[in-house]
């Protein structure tokens, strides 16, 4: 599994017009990912990171420059195909969790395949798969107004892992957590890639980005720096040292 | 059609989700025409409802014979769902023409 490349993405270039003002969001990015990897993308707001992901996760395309995804071009690639591609190879994680109110976790777990030609059955086997590897499968009838941030964002990467995606990519994810519930949710991160997924994780916090395997720098819409992760610690060591709720 | 066009509106985010987790622009205008041919099928159903009790009360009590229309019950039907496609086409295209990375950020 490990050490084949997932995706390669070469001298993208991305403009906005924006009325008269051209913005000039991506200058020039090349980079590639393997599979398995834990890649954090950090940068200041501005710099491209967020064009970067939206890209990644095809949602918007390069103004010029190519994005090989599995062997795919999907630089050229239609609307609907886009839609496709983020259904079965994509799974997204947002800041605000973005959960639908009034619908379980189950339900909110299996949206994903509300758009993927699967039946009822393999449907639910699905989403209870992916709540079990979230460690929330007794919570599958729970409503997210019944469940704490921490377990908003877990019901929220069940519902990224439900289609068995190559790749998560994580915008923020602990951006509304607080420090302990963070830890967790990197936790539950290292603990998927040790599985073999590929994640991609923006972050402009250094402590979350260092559970990361390798961090790229965004500035000014170049990639100013790229580098594996030394001394990389475990999210799960890490949880033993902070004080729980009950201290 | 205000209706479909609050939900659309207070719906941004989920729309934006939705999208990003694979929903095509055709299927997000299906199910919002989908919501709004519900909405009024079930108002003409309540209203046939409605219709069928106050006749049959109003028959008992004056002792008129009544006879009910199964055509006019067609018509209703027919009538509702065609309110819920005409008013729901458009709040249901805006819905699908959103831009899935601005409206996940709706605030």
């Amino acid at each position: 599994m490990a050490g084949g490349e997932l995706l390669r993405i070469e001298d993208v270039h991305k403009y906005y017009d924006l009325g008269a003002a051209r913005v000039h969001a991506l200058r020039g990015v090349s980079l590639g990912i393997a599979t398995g990897e834990f890649l954090a993308v950090m940068g200041a707001s501005g710099s491209g990171k967020s064009t970067f992901m939206n890209i990644l996760g095809c949602l918007d395309r390069a103004t010029s420059g190519r994005y090989l995804l599995e062997g795919t071009d999907v630089s050229t690639l239609d609307k609907r195909t886009l839609a496709r591609i983020r259904n079965r190879r994509i799974g997204f994680v947002f800041q605000g969790f973005n959960l639908l109110p009034r619908t379980t976790a189950f339900e909110n777990a299996e949206l994903p395949t509300l758009y993927s030609d699967v039946d009822d059955g393999e449907r639910a086997e699905r989403a209870k798969r992916a709540l079990t590897m979230v460690g929330l499968a007794a919570l599958a009838e729970h409503y997210p107004s019944q469940m704490s941030g921490g377990q908003q964002q877990r019901v929220a990467i069940a519902r990224a892992l439900v289609n068995r995606p190559s790749i998560l990519l994580a915008d923020e994810p602990t951006g509304n957590l607080d420090s302990r519930t963070s830890v967790e949710i990197m936790d539950i991160f290292q603990d998927l890639n040790d599985k073999g997924l590929t994640i991609v994780l923006v972050t402009h916090e250094p402590d979350v980005a260092q559970f990361a395997k390798r961090i790229v720098l965004f500035r000014d819409g170049r990639i100013r720096k790229d580098e594996p992760v030394t001394l990389r610690p475990r999210a799960s060591d890490v949880l033993k040292t902070l004080p729980t709720l009950e201290d | 059609m205000n209706v479909m066009l609050v939900s659309v509106t207070e719906r941004t985010r989920e729309i934006g989700v939705r999208m990003a987790v694979g929903a095509t622009e055709s299927a997000i205008q299906l199910q919002f025409l989908g919501e709004s041919v519900m909405l009024s099928l079930a108002g003409g159903v309540l209203g046939v409802v409605l219709g069928v009790g106050a006749s049959i009360v109003v028959g008992r009590t004056l002792q008129w014979p009544m006879e009910l229309s199964f055509g006019g019950v067609v018509l209703a039907a027919l009538f509702s769902t065609g309110v819920g496609v005409i008013f729901g086409y458009y709040p249901a295209q805006k819905a699908s023409l959103l831009d899935p990375i601005e409206a996940v950020r709706y605030e």
